[in-house]
């Protein structure tokens, strides 16, 4: 399977995928600071800074990445069935249901290191700039083992979700839907109407893990009986 | 006798509307079976089910000996294919698609993929990404492609797409070198009779999702196709003359005064001096062999556009 995942990153150019994501990353930390900046002046500078920082890193990574899944997706897998690539993986000596998860494989492992990464290097880069940008940044505690373990599972979580989008694309047969699919899912799970969000709602998360599991069976069911259209 | 591939009443249905009905092929070791039918006769339906690609709605595919089931993943090592118009991987180069369809295959012969590239005269684009190359060097790389591992079987669904007629040419003759010592079994689709008839040992016609007919070249030599046609004035006069006074039931009237005799015991002379005998006038008397086209449309019910 490792072999079958480095092929798929292979033939995917995954080298122009890792420098979007380290431009996404700096996009990302230059807003966090433009919008950290903004209250510099103001006496509730620490205590918006700590508050912000706490939820806008793991939020704006999410959201970023989330997306940024979905635009893997739609490329890996939902891509291979329209530009017909799909056809010569299908008449290789292998499981079919192999070749789809050595892709969905390939882009969860790329959507979860890259969350993890992206999140590490902005809360290390923001703490190591807080003497000039005038943050605090009590709420990144680096040092704290429950912060990393937050910021793994919860890139775990987020990549997991991600995989919503591949059903719709693949029934639409269209990226451009899968893409769309998971911009509806960043709304839902980052998003919020006035006070009400359903970010870091545990329970809502864990109905979108299983509905993610139940995407990528469903989209694994029946592959070596169907015809490949 | 055993066949490397062979069909029996292969149908596919798809959303009610029947692509193919009944389709028998029996495919020879070591043999060009040339798959020819009209565009959307039913050929590129026919070979995505012997690939599995298509589920049969009825009937089965036997490869090399055993019954195709969808689990029949093995199988695959030992067939190199092109369906519809073959794709790739754009940004990679030539050789490493071809490295990449090795890795997949399982397939580490040293050299395999130079050797393929230089059969299809593409080694000078060898590090060229595809997104550059030309409808004619994608399709020849597709065709590296499917011989690149030495498959038994070669299913090639319309190989010469996009080719100029010397790239065609090429493509003939690297097929029957394959077949000749590499002992390679090819079946390669076309609407393109020539192409066809060039280079098949045996032909399946294809016709509206139905197999018209599976003949060998041979066969089609040694069947009447060669025949006398006479052209008179007096077509009711002549066909009397053939009838009555020679005896002759193998011919046929065509409109515009022509008769075409099928009978190859009866000479020119012979009909000359019959038909003037019994005051019968020729206009022209000649000996002419009907072509596989004239065979194929024939079999189809299609006539020539300039007919």
């Amino acid at each position: 399977m490792l072999k079958l995942i480095k092929l798929e990153w292979k033939k995917n150019n995954i080298w122009k995928y890792i420098r979007n994501a380290v431009v996404t990353t700096a996009v990302l930390l230059i807003l966090l600071l433009m919008a950290a900046g903004e209250l510099e002046t103001e006496a509730t500078v620490q205590s918006y800074g700590k508050t912000m920082l706490d939820v806008s890193v793991g939020m704006f990574v999410h959201v970023a990445y989330i997306v940024f899944t979905g635009v893997m997706i739609a490329a890996f897998i939902v891509g291979a069935y329209e530009k017909k690539t799909i056809h010569l993986m299908f008449c290789y000596p292998m499981k079919r249901s192999r070749i789809i998860l050595s892709k969905v494989c390939a882009v969860w492992i790329f959507g979860f290191v890259a969350m993890t990464v992206s999140k590490a290097a902005i809360s290390l880069i923001l703490i190591l700039t807080k003497s000039f940008t005038g943050i605090t940044a009590a709420g990144l505690a680096v040092g704290e083992p429950a912060f990393w373990l937050e910021a793994v599972l919860s890139s775990a979580a987020m990549a997991s979700i991600s995989f919503i989008a591949l059903p719709v694309g693949l029934k639409m047969k269209s990226s451009k839907a899968a893409i769309v699919a998971s911009v509806i899912i960043v709304c839902f799970t980052q998003g919020g109407i006035g006070s009400a969000t359903l970010a870091n709602n545990m329970t809502f998360y864990a109905i979108l893990f299983v509905a993610a599991i139940v995407s990528v069976y469903l989209s694994v069911r029946r592959v070596e009986t169907r015809d490949v259209m | 006798m055993s066949y490397i591939l062979q069909t029996s009443r292969l149908t596919k249905t798809i959303g009610g509307k029947e692509l193919v009905r009944d389709v028998d092929i029996h495919v020879k070791k070591g043999e060009i079976y040339g798959f020819l039918g009209p565009n959307g006769a039913g050929k590129t339906t026919v070979m995505k089910m012997i690939l599995n690609l298509w589920k049969p709605t009825m009937g089965t595919v036997e490869l090399f000996g055993k019954p195709l089931t969808p689990q029949s993943y093995e199988v695959m090592r030992r067939i190199g294919s092109i369906i519809e118009f073959p794709t790739f991987y754009e940004h990679m180069t030539g050789y490493e698609n071809l490295r990449m369809h090795c890795e997949y295959m399982g397939y580490y012969q040293h050299g395999s993929v130079e050797k393929a590239l230089e059969e299809l005269d593409l080694t000078a684009a060898a590090q060229t990404p595809v997104k550059n190359y030309s409808l004619g060097m994608k399709e020849r790389l597709g065709i590296a492609r499917a011989i690149l591992c030495r498959p038994e079987l070669l299913i090639l669904d319309e190989p010469t797409n996009g080719l100029d007629p010397a790239g065609m040419k090429q493509i003939r003759e690297l097929l029957r070198i394959l077949c000749a010592e590499h002992g390679m079994t090819v079946v390669v689709s076309s609407h393109i009779l020539p192409e066809i008839e060039s280079i098949a040992d045996t032909i399946g016609i294809i016709h509206k999702g139905r197999m018209k007919k599976e003949i060998g070249l041979k066969e089609i030599e040694e069947m009447n196709l060669a025949y006398i046609e006479l052209g008179v004035q007096n077509t009711e006069r002549a066909a009397y003359v053939l009838a009555d006074k020679m005896g002759l039931t193998n011919f046929k009237v065509i409109d515009g005064g022509i008769i075409r005799i099928y009978d190859n015991r009866v000479t020119t002379e012979e009909l000359a001096k019959a038909l003037a005998l019994n005051e019968t006038a020729v206009t022209s008397l000649g000996r002419k062999a009907e072509t596989l086209e004239d065979y194929f449309l024939k079999l189809t019910g299609e006539v020539k556009a300039d007919a």
